[in-house]
């Protein structure tokens, strides 16, 4: 099946298991992965985003646990897999680039060991070619095979998690999930990182599941856009049209919340309200409580994510017919 | 534009930052700041932006008199505060600038009440007695920061990083200061919240005439929010402009390849189109090179760069820059009248 979704994830739900109950932080949500597509996940600090990311790798340990839904990566049951099927889903078929490149590598070990590292634990290949497929790396995110044996301490932030893109790309996996890759970065590196992951991808073709908390990068650098609020994806759509065309109250809310460089100097609303408190959610649609355009239905009936056009979804009463 | 210049509320001048890094027997200096002057007036608001590690919060910490500098000069309106009290600032000095931080979960403590955050600057500086009047300040301040007042009787983990903030900005006002140092007081926020605590920082500028120093990594929130921007880079205030302009016209190659790697959906066509050519890595500021801190990584690099810091340039009104396509600006060692100093 060449056309199907390389990632579909279907009804996903991911429960915090507390002493008081349990919290979903990810509430039934699907969504599809093309090859060769970067899907742009935004999102709030408590929207369940990172969650997503790990429930995909099944690196979640309690006290959150999957308690529903499906997961498949190029057709196979990512929730059926059994501990040497998961050890071969990771790296090989999908590779994780987190936030903090810093913590992600070991400082007593030089980047190109680390490298030949993930490529020795999952290819039956020797220390030499191993270490000839780091240099090969190194070279390829823009290092430089020079640095293979420094340590990680004598890197600049950028380096780093440019090292530690090297190590997701080791084994060449059809799909990255990239959680914050840039966020502790300056602009500047930022926009280098970025234009190398844009390289890169037209080179081998992979597909990004990219997460981040900042809307207009991720409308810059996706193809589509999902919005995550309160573990429940609220629209989706073509970046394009997103920017263009918000439909959902708390899509136009984000988008009105950070100042743009050029254009007019518009007066800033921002969402009145705070993100609410996942221990006990808002009744019925859970933006409710903050949304400026809130009808009486809204409180008490959740609203499905629901086809509006083509590519567009929303989950919202004000588009209910 | 009032033709009278007022005179700024609070300066620096060539200020210099050395920090003493590395281990028992290999000192080494990091020059963190390398004369840094700036002015802030009443009813202004000055953005100071900068990535990681180029000063900006040295210069707010020494401002607050939380750090000594290494030399320069501190001026109070117009005093040498320095010299009138070199060792630990004044109360008077504390109660006047007044400084938010960037993790307003680390600037409050979890044991008290927020009632008890406000209370404490209230009766140490003497600005409300009684029970009476402590409870109204309290209340006063809460609702000018757009708090409700229950909110005084909870404590610092009941609310968000957002009502936080408010908290820490209503402390900051309790004394009734007249400069607010707010050192990235919004990167820590969700995004939904952020352009809230703009808005009030704006406002107290316009109500109150608070001057407020923006320090930020988001240059298109310094020019949401500031009058002038100020550009630093490797300890060195390079460019300073009226906002609109410096976005518009920026002189200094740092602050354009600043501008292009900005997110700007709106304005930009394909994903990575317009890369700037910014190469290299980050300045060395551990036994810094002579020249320009940008020289490494500037597209438009020529040898003078690399022998001496050029000197302040002006290139418009209130438009000023500190590089050699430019020009080779005033003597770098000699007054700055430039470095901030609007005409008002």
């Amino acid at each position: 099946m060449p056309d199907a979704p390389l990632l579909r994830v279907r009804d996903l739900r991911v429960e915090y298991l507390g002493p008081r109950g349990s919290v979903a932080a990810v509430d039934g949500v699907s969504f599809d992965l093309a090859r060769g597509e970067t899907l742009g996940l935004a999102g709030e600090s408590g929207s369940g985003k990172s969650t997503i990311a790990q429930a995909i790798l099944r690196l979640l340990g309690p006290p959150a646990a999957i308690t529903g839904g499906s997961i498949i990566v190029d057709g196979a049951e990512v929730l059926d897999m059994s501990e040497p099927d998961l050890r071969a889903l990771r790296w090989r078929q999908v590779a994780l680039v987190f936030q903090s490149a810093l913590t992600a590598l070991n400082p007593v070990m030089t980047v190109g060991d680390q490298i030949a590292d993930a490529v020795l634990s999952h290819q039956g290949t020797g220390r030499r070619r191993a270490r000839e497929r780091a240099a090969h790396l190194l070279d390829l995110v823009g290092i430089g095979t020079e640095r293979i044996d420094s340590y990680p301490h004598e890197f600049s932030g950028g380096m780093r998690q440019r090292a530690v893109i090297a190590i997701a790309l080791a084994l060449e996996p059809p799909l990255l999930l990239m959680d914050e890759p840039t966020t502790a970065l300056d602009v500047v590196v930022q926009r280098e990182i970025l234009h190398q992951i844009g390289e890169l991808k037209k080179k081998l073709g992979f597909s990004i599941l990219f997460i981040t908390h900042d809307v207009s990068l991720l409308v810059e650098i996706s193809t589509r856009v999902a919005i995550l609020y309160a573990g429940k994806l609220v629209e989706m759509a073509d970046a394009k049209e997103l920017l263009q065309d918000p439909r959902h109250p708390y899509t136009r809310g984000l988008l009105a919340s950070s100042p743009s460089l050029r254009g007019p100097r518009l007066k800033l609303t921002g969402i009145g309200g705070s993100p609410p408190d996942m221990r006990s959610p808002p009744s019925g649609c859970r933006f409710h409580p903050r949304c400026p355009d809130v009808m009486v239905r809204c409180s008490e009936d959740p609203p499905l994510l629901t086809q509006r056009g083509a590519g567009r979804s929303v989950a919202c009463h004000l588009y209910s017919t | 534009m009032t033709l009278v210049a007022d005179s700024p509320v609070l300066e620096i001048e060539r200020l210099t930052k050395w920090f003493s890094v590395g281990g028992l027997f290999s000192s080494k200096r990091l020059r963190a700041l390398a004369g840094a002057s700036l002015a802030l007036h009443r009813r202004e608001i000055v953005a100071l932006v900068g990535e990681s590690g180029s000063g900006k919060s040295t210069i707010a910490r020494i401002m607050a008199r939380l750090l000594a500098p290494s030399s320069g000069r501190i001026l109070l309106d117009g005093k040498d505060v320095l010299a009138s009290e070199p060792r630990r600032a004044s109360l008077a000095y504390r109660r006047r600038i007044q400084m938010i931080f960037q993790d307003p979960f680390g600037s409050l403590n979890s044991v008290h009440t927020i009632a008890h955050h406000l209370e404490r600057p209230l009766l140490l500086h003497g600005k409300a007695r009684g029970h009476g009047e402590l409870h109204d300040s309290v209340r006063a301040l809460l609702a000018t920061v757009d708090l409700d007042a229950d909110v005084a009787m909870k404590h610092p983990y009941e609310l968000s990083g957002g009502q936080r903030q408010r908290v820490a900005i209503a402390r900051a006002l309790a004394v009734d200061p007249d400069v607010l140092l707010a050192d990235e007081p919004i990167s820590m926020l969700d995004v939904s919240i952020r352009a809230g605590v703009l808005n009030l920082m704006e406002r107290l500028k316009e109500e109150r005439g608070l001057a407020e120093l923006y320090i930020t990594h988001d240059v298109a929130s310094a020019r949401y929010l500031a009058d002038r921007t100020l550009v630093m880079y490797a300890g060195y205030i390079v460019e300073g402009a009226p906002s609109d302009e410096l976005i518009a016209s920026p002189a200094h190659p740092y602050t354009r390849t600043l501008l292009a790697a900005v997110p700007d959906p709106g304005a930009r066509g394909s994903p990575a189109s317009g890369l700037p050519a910014a190469k290299g890595g980050a300045a060395a500021l551990v036994n810094p090179p002579p020249g320009c801190p940008f020289a490494s990584r500037c597209p438009d690099v020529m040898e003078a760069c690399r022998r001496e810091m050029p000197g302040v340039e002006q290139v418009g009104p209130n438009h000023w820059v500190r590089c050699h396509l430019v020009g080779p600006g005033g003597s770098p060692s000699g007054p700055d009248p430039a470095q901030g100093e609007p005409a008002r």
